[in-house]
């Protein structure tokens, strides 16, 4: 990859270990501003907690995590919230919050007046069509809604690196379109994405790039029709897999090929 | 039988349906000042009933000629000096302890993302308790008259740090969890409590049974005035932390993620409140509940955000214990119940009719 601009964020050769175990090793990774990633791969293959490394969680055992050109341990925990943003896997929350509070906590790093606040957090509600939710309390939300209040204060937040982890695990196949219709436009108004998803097509259809993880290592990193290889997903997710066209959109289109490895007639 | 994705949609739309009632909030700029209007007026009633009766102005005469004040209200000698002397630094005793335990409950229900939280419940109160009678049957003061605030809260800061070290799981601490800590560090704190109940003399052992009973018939002026400043600490400190606690109550990661320095912050928190509760226990003993039933009912009327909860919970928790302890000592007059009871006879059921809701509409919690 040609680097025109410095990348946003830059992993190299980042290893994390927990006793003998060994989570992620050797993993290299850049991303660049206006470029969406997704992160896929078995479970357990490491995406949480590559995730966790590039949210500056998790210290990486070895090896560096760049965020804007600085070590990404060296950010105070304030500045580091105007520069990323999570969505966690999800998020449990007992107490009767409204989604628009829930929301505004999103604004938290920012020093706004009254009315930027009840701006920003507008344009967050409508853009995860929360609005006509936004005087329900949290908890008596479904799983979708919940999911989609967090993801207008993971919005709201409008920082440069947006980091989305499952975002589309309990929505429904309008939401989950309409999530990562939304990571695009933070990509073309030159944010930086890195999801986790599981649904290939999904990823296949909506990423820029694609990262496929495979015990703690990336084993492909590249654009759609060059992660989404019959072989190297068969073999990945040990499951025999078919990587046809998509008829509509032209990108890869993924179908697991049942039980004997052929189509059941 | 129901099949459970029914029975999980029926409880949800029961949970929705109450809960669009309670977006209806009562806005702060109403409450706080209907709060502080309500604890003058239980103050006022608290000074002035009891075996002298006093009006409200011989109470405000009273208290304006000791301000150096003179005025031409008329009140006797006795009337003074059971205003003066007895009945408000009660009074105000019972403002402080119950604005200290409703508002040490509120942030450590925040702090713990659980709202079934409460000093007594998880052992703070008894483990500074204990403190403050280990300090007494010991009979050693080396920090003077601050020897019991002192041992009630290296008490009740290793009784907080233990809940919080021994029920936290994955940054979110489980009810359960919480709850099975509090009842074994309570009996434990209890064994304790008993080895010094058998080693105390008669006169110590009166202070152990005030200590586990709890009771403001101990208030004096100087007491008053020891614990003063840890509880001014307590009620300007934590709610300037409001806004942090909103964000950590939303997930310990989560509030990381918005730029809170987590682990000082609530470092910082649990001290203030150990050394709050200790202040409040150090002299009035253990009076449970307060800080679990005063932010319950703060949230049902104006929600969680802790800018609003924790003010209102102080002025809401004096309130409710100043009005206690008035029941308290002349219910079954010229008796005086220990007011630790009559929380605890309140605030049990109360704490039971929580856990069945919360367990009902969660199925687990």
């Amino acid at each position: 990859m040609t680097d025109v601009h410095p990348a946003r964020l830059i992993l190299t050769d980042v290893s994390y270990t927990v006793g003998a175990a060994t989570l992620l090793q050797g993993v290299s990774l850049a991303v660049q501003p206006g470029e969406v990633l997704v992160l896929v791969g078995p479970n357990g293959a490491g995406k949480s907690t590559l995730m966790n490394v590039i949210s500056g969680d998790l210290a990486p055992t070895s090896g560096t995590v760049t965020l804007d050109g600085r070590a990404i341990g060296s950010y105070r925990p304030n500045e580091l919230a105007l520069r990323r943003a999570v969505l966690p896997q999800q998020s449990l929350l007992q107490f009767a919050f409204t989604v628009r509070e829930v929301v505004e906590m999103g604004r938290a790093p920012h020093d706004d007046t009254a009315e930027e606040l009840r701006a920003h957090v507008e344009r967050a509600l409508e853009r995860t069509e929360m609005a006509l939710f936004a005087d329900r309390v949290y908890p008596s939300l479904s799983g979708g809604e919940k999911a989609r209040a967090q993801l207008g204060r993971v919005l709201a937040q409008e920082t440069p690196l947006l980091l989305l982890d499952e975002p589309t695990a309990s929505l429904d196949i309008r939401h989950q379109q309409h999530v990562m219709h939304l990571a695009q436009d933070v990509a073309a108004e030159g944010g930086s994405v890195v999801a986790v998803i599981h649904d290939l097509n999904l990823a296949a259809s909506t990423a820029h790039r694609i990262a496929l993880l495979h015990r703690g290592r990336i084993v492909s990193d590249g654009a759609p029709w060059v992660v989404m290889d019959e072989q190297l997903l068969s073999e990945v997710y040990q499951c025999p897999i078919a990587v046809s066209k998509h008829p509509i959109l032209n990108c890869p289109l993924v179908l697991p090929l049942g039980r004997n490895g052929s189509t059941v007639t | 039988m129901i099949s459970a994705g029914a029975l999980l949609d029926r409880r949800r739309r029961a949970t929705r349906s109450r809960s669009a009632a309670s977006t209806r909030r009562v806005p702060a700029s109403l409450l706080l000042p209907f709060l502080v209007a309500l604890l003058l007026v239980a103050i006022v009633l608290a000074a002035g009933i009891g075996a002298v009766r006093v009006g409200p102005m011989q109470i405000m005469g009273i208290v304006l000629h000791h301000l150096g004040l003179t005025t031409d209200i008329a009140f006797t000698r006795q009337q003074d000096a059971v205003v003066w002397a007895i009945r408000i630094p009660r009074v105000l005793l019972a403002t402080m302890v119950g604005a200290a335990l409703a508002i040490s409950g509120a942030v450590l229900q925040g702090i713990f993302r659980n709202p079934l939280a409460d000093p007594s419940i998880i052992g703070v109160s008894s483990g500074a308790a204990f403190g403050a009678v280990s300090a007494i049957v010991i009979g050693a003061t080396p920090f003077g008259l601050m020897t019991t605030p002192v041992a009630a809260f290296v008490g009740g800061i290793i009784t907080t740090l233990v809940v919080w070290s021994l029920s936290r799981r994955n940054g979110r601490v489980d009810t359960v969890t919480l709850i099975l800590v509090g009842i074994a560090l309570n009996s434990m704190i209890g064994a304790g409590m008993g080895m010094l109940n058998y080693m105390a003399d008669d006169e110590q052992l009166r202070s152990v049974v005030f200590w586990s009973m709890g009771s403001l018939g101990g208030a004096t002026w100087r007491n008053d005035l020891a614990i003063l400043p840890l509880i001014a600490l307590g009620l300007i400190v934590l709610p300037r932390k409001a806004r942090e606690l909103n964000l950590l109550v939303l997930g310990e990661r989560e509030a990381r993620h918005l730029g809170v320095d987590v682990d000082r912050t609530r470092f910082l928190m649990i001290v203030v409140v150990a050394l709050t509760t200790a202040a409040a226990v150090a002299f009035a003993g253990i009076i449970g509940f307060v800080g679990l039933i005063v932010p319950h009912l703060i949230r049902l009327v104006a929600g969680p955000d802790h800018r609003v909860l924790l003010p209102a919970s102080a002025l809401a928790g004096a309130t409710l214990l100043v009005l206690t302890d008035l029941l308290a000592r002349t219910i079954v007059s010229p008796l005086e119940l220990p007011i630790g009871i009559v929380t605890s006879l309140l605030g049990a059921p109360f704490f039971l009719f929580l856990l069945l809701r919360t367990r009902w509409q969660h199925g687990v919690m």
